[in-house]
């Protein structure tokens, strides 16, 4: 079954270059602007996988993660963190927040699909 | 732990599909109610095995040989099985036996804890 | 490299969205409107910037945003204060990042030298000694960003990549916490990766696993003890844990007895020895605990294993896909304990599985459809639109016509057939109205780039400015918009330049040192105005006038009002400047402001007072596509007026009409005299005075309040009308702001009453604005639609 990943980043850039990315690699992708239609789209859908920003209007990834893993339906789905740098405070607070793992920004397609892999059951 | 009525002699606890994170309190809520009588673990459905339902399946083994009561594991999938040997358990019978008990003789039961399907998403 | 170009597209319109916020945001710091989430909103553009650059290896971008992120960061997290000297700089500092990307995306240059200093003093805000470049630059560097095909095929072969290495047995402990379970990893997925890099066997410890009634489902119980023989080095198996290291126990040593063939072998041999003996003993009667200090205690594995694998554990080979040994399939069902002589098939069998797991990876991938992306807006082609809004023309025409034809037939109103008619006019102007929506947009895109040419202005003429803006939302027509930033930008310029004091002069006034313009946008009736006004020293009217005389644009005794005076300004040729300066004087005019704003059936005014300031106001239409008019006849052409221009319609009375000798006359109208403008002769359509008495009066208001009475034969009737450019189909004719076909087909010219009564208030028809030899307008035009 192809696996669907939600991307979650306030970056028309950003969501493009995920969504080229992970089309490539064969999955189907969902995509929000933010942390508040990050949580909309799980209304409606249930994703394999999260990759998410974190910096990010009205709702951002700290807010969202606790979102997803606060709700009983979605708390099993991996969230995945793109982060600038190996930013050590950020990657710390997102993991505190409940992310499963992160991707360095800008990301290197081939880990991040490797990454989604890692985390996908 | 032994006195419960012989009459409900046989029990069935159906694996759901998703054995994950979200699966294992209910998974252990559901043999314990089976607790004291003859349980048969059917796996035909499992595709995924997580760490922590494993955990309540190898401690529902523990506790029915603590109680003294057979346990099996029925049509085990393919998956499950992959899934058991990825964590350390080399086949279903690992698992049967830490239970002591040969298999049971009559697969057809009542008592019936059929899981709810739903948890698989 | 299509997908790729779209992107950058992309990221480039994303930039001056970014760089918009930050500017915005920054300006709203200096009013002091700015609350937590304007400092984050102006963090997050600059941070946007930079992981696109990133991605696009834009290195100079990525530098310059670096560092002024990390300014931005120090003001966010409240270690530097944004004093107005501080907002000064990083006000600058979006200029510069402006212009970087500006040259990142169209190729040019920058001024290397500019961006560097103003790095240095950013730099220095945040407390870093110098330009923290270097760093940055080997953090982004390599990551530039290229699809792939990504195959899962050769991410096995390339992932992780490990240096190649002898083969190695190492021996990996592994116990998770309940936060990893917590956090979506998972143990098995762990495993699995780690069994990718070369043959693994895998002891599950569950000696702590306590019994169902005590058990936390969600807890975490089990060791995980791995003998894995492989090539990769110890990073390699450290980044299989990546992602847990703060969830679980780890350790990962190298097995004493590094006997590179041996060790699995061992294992495997060793596994075939010992599950005979855990079905005969059916595992110790109790769990006995696993050592403590395994392996350390017990360098030799495969005693240990032994030990693990008799009593507390499963010991489970795991061959990676390429090494495993084709067996039989597992039987079907396995409710009853197989002998012990049917584990090797069973075994055989999980690996079977397992390669018929990779072949589904391999369809998952085949399978892939393009998800339905969840969103509010959709981008749309112009040109899309722009047809549809041709179309939605031509239906509004064709409605027309077909209103006149039924009209023609003789058939009432009240017919079914008339209040189908009504009905379907009513929908018409519906989707019309709708149509245009879509190409509505706020003023604000034009807004914007404002603050930074003040900033530049202000700079250069040494004036001390403060731009306000107020209305950026107020939605006008795309193609409206587009044109808006010219004269605006001039508007400003001259605002500066001329309007404002130098600062000493202000002080000297009594005025605050720093002027102000106040940018505003607001729909009035139907069309959206604009005013830039300033607190400035206001129109030097004898000035202007002594001007105005001394370049023969009026008579030295013309009689002229304050209003007068302060529009001579946008006379053609009329310069205040002593000197062409180096802002407004680029060879352009008010005048060129004014005819641009003409062009675009606008109108522009100014108001001044003296001391206190002056105002410039704009109207224009909302959309350059309808208009609603009323239809007249004069000298048997038919014409549209405007209805936002129009006041009131009437039919004049003889006593009402006064001469002031010569061609003008006026018209009493409530005890106001208002100057009558025949439009027949201002057309030059008859060279005849038109009897006032036999014609109906059309009073007009235009920008300013001033109102002029249009006389024309006949009245027709009003409505709608789909504006016909005229200079694209034929040129531009004064007086006359473009055409349109009505419904009988007939082309029809729609007045620019505005121009009309400018050509007819500056004195006699011989020194109006429009030449002579232009005003011959065409009567009939047939050759354009």
């Amino acid at each position: 079954m192809t696996k669907t990943i939600l991307t979650v980043d306030d970056s028309r850039t950003m969501r493009d270059m995920l969504l080229l990315t992970l089309r490539d690699a064969g999955y189907r992708v969902l995509q929000a602007e933010d942390g508040e239609k990050g949580l909309e789209v799980l209304n409606h859908e249930c994703p394999d996988v999260i990759v998410t920003d974190i910096n990010m209007p009205r709702l951002d990834g700290f807010g969202f993660i606790q979102g997803v893993r606060g709700n009983d339906r979605h708390r099993a789905i991996p969230i995945l963190v793109l982060t600038t740098e190996s930013d050590a405070e950020k990657k710390d607070r997102a993991r505190r927040a409940g992310a499963t793992g992160w991707i360095v920004k800008p990301f290197d397609p081939v880990k991040l699909v490797d990454a989604i892999r890692r985390v996908a059951a | 732990m032994n006195t419960l009525p012989d009459s409900a002699a046989i029990a069935t606890v159906a694996l759901p599909a998703i054995l994950d994170l979200r699966a294992a309190t209910p998974l252990a809520n559901a043999l314990l109610a089976s607790r004291g009588r003859e349980l048969i673990i059917d796996a035909e459905q499992v595709q995924r095995l997580g760490g922590q339902c494993l955990q309540v399946l190898l401690s529902a083994a523990l506790t029915w040989r603590a109680d003294d009561i057979p346990l099996s594991i029925s049509k085990p999938s393919p998956d499950f099985l992959e899934g058991l040997d990825l964590l350390g358990i080399r086949s279903v019978h690992m698992l049967e036996a830490l239970s002591s008990h040969p298999g049971l003789n009559d697969p057809e039961q009542d008592g019936t804890v059929v899981l709810d399907k739903d948890l698989s998403r | 490299m299509d997908a790729m170009m779209a992107i950058r597209q992309t990221f480039f319109q994303e930039c001056e969205e970014q760089l918009a916020e930050l500017e915005n945001g920054l300006l709203a710091m200096q009013n002091g409107e700015a609350d937590a989430e304007t400092v984050n909103a102006v963090f997050r553009a600059v941070h946007s910037i930079k992981g696109g650059a990133g991605a696009f290896s834009l290195d100079d971008l990525v530098r310059f945003s670096h560092i002024f992120e990390t300014t931005l960061d120090a003001v966010r997290s409240e270690t530097l204060a944004p004093s107005p000297d501080v907002l000064k700089v990083l006000l600058r500092a979006s200029d510069i990042l402006a212009d970087l990307v500006r040259a990142a995306r169209d190729g040019g240059t920058v001024d290397a030298e500019r961006s560097d200093a103003m790095a240095v003093e950013l730099a220095a805000l945040s407390g870093a000694d110098k330009p923290a470049a270097e760093d940055q630059s080997e953090d982004m560097a390599g990551f530039s960003f290229q699809p792939v095909q990504v195959s899962f095929d050769e991410l096995d072969d390339e992932l992780p990549a490990f240096a190649e290495l002898p083969e190695t047995s190492w021996t990996i402990r592994f116990t998770p916490k309940p936060g990893l379970y917590a956090k979506a990893n998972e143990a098995a997925l762990l495993l699995r990766g780690l069994g990718e890099l070369g043959e693994m066997i895998v002891a599950c410890d569950f000696s702590t696993l306590p019994l169902l009634g005590e058990l936390d489902p969600e807890g975490a119980y089990l060791t995980f003890v791995i003998t894995l023989h492989t090539r990769a080095d110890k990073a390699a198996i450290e980044a299989v844990f990546e992602f847990v290291e703060w969830d679980c126990d780890l350790s990962i040593e190298m097995s004493a007895d590094t006997e590179p063939d041996g060790q699995a072998l061992n294992l495997f041999a060793l596994r075939d020895e010992m599950l005979p003996r855990v079905k005969e003993e059916g595992l110790a009667s109790s769990v006995p605990a696993m050592s403590e200090n395994q392996p350390e205690d017990r360098p030799d594995a495969p005693q240990a294993v032994d030990e693990l694998g008799a009593a507390t554990s499963g010991v489970a080979p795991r061959a990676s896909l390429a090494s495993a040994p084709a067996k039989a399939p597992f039987p079907e069902t396995a409710a009853s304990p197989a002998p012990a002589s049917r584990e090797g098939s069973q075994t055989g069998g999980q690996v079977a599985g397992e390669s018929r797991m990779g072949e589904r990876r391999e369809n998952e991938r085949r399978e892939s459809t393009q998800a339905p992306a969840p969103a509010a807006t959709i981008r749309v082609d112009l040109d899309r639109v722009d047809r549809l809004i041709d179309l939605v023309g031509e239906l509004v025409i064709n409605q027309a016509m077909l209103a006149q034809s039924v009209n023609e037939a003789g058939l009432t109103r009240g017919a079914a057939i008339g209040s189908g008619l009504d009905d379907l006019e009513q929908l018409t102007r519906e989707i019309q109205d709708s149509v245009m929506a879509i190409r509505a947009q706020p003023v604000k895109s034009v807004f914007q780039r404002m603050p930074r040419l003040v900033r530049e202005v202000a700079a250069m003429t040494g004036k001390s400015v403060r731009l306000v803006t107020s209305g950026e939302n107020t939605e006008v027509d795309k193609t409206v918009i587009e044109k808006l930033s010219d004269p605006l930008t001039h508007m400003i310029r001259n605002a500066i330049d001329h309007g404002l004091e130098a600062p000493e002069a202000r002080v000297a006034a009594g005025k605050a040192e720093e002027g102000i313009v106040h940018l505003c946008a607001m729909h009035r009736s139907g069309r959206i105005v604009i005013e830039i006004s300033d607190d400035g020293a206001g129109i030097n009217r004898p000035r202007v006038r002594q001007i105005a005389v001394d370049k023969g644009l009026i008579p030295a005794d013309a009689a002229l009002t304050d209003d007068e005076i302060d529009n001579l300004i946008f006379l053609p040729g009329f310069s205040t400047a002593a000197t062409l300066s180096d802002i407004s004087g680029r060879g352009v005019g008010m005048d060129v402001v004014r005819r641009s704003i003409q062009a675009l059936g606008g109108r522009i005014s100014i108001s001044s007072r003296p001391g206190k300031g002056s105002t410039f106001t704009m109207s224009l239409p909302l959309t350059l596509a309808i208009l609603d008019g009323m239809v007249v006849t004069v000298a048997g052409q038919t014409l549209v007026v405007p209805l936002t221009a129009i006041v009131e319609t009437l039919q004049p009375r003889s006593v009402a009409v006064h001469e002031f000798g010569g061609d003008t006359r006026v018209i009493a109208i409530r005890d106001q005299f208002t100057p009558l403008i025949d439009v027949g002769r201002e057309l030059a359509y008859r060279c005849e005075t038109a009897d006032v008495l036999a014609s109906v009066v059309i009073l007009v208001e235009t920008e300013g309040g001033v109102r002029n009475a249009l006389l024309v034969d006949a009245i027709q009737g009003q409505r709608q009308v789909v504006i016909k450019s005229l200079e694209a189909n034929y040129r531009h004719v004064p007086g006359i702001a473009a055409a349109t076909i009505l419904g009988d087909g007939r082309v029809a010219l729609i007045l620019d009453v505005e121009a009309l009564v400018a050509s007819s208030r500056i004195g006699a028809p011989s020194d109006s604005v429009i030449p002579r030899e232009d005003r011959k307008t065409p009567k009939e035009i047939d050759c354009y639609v």
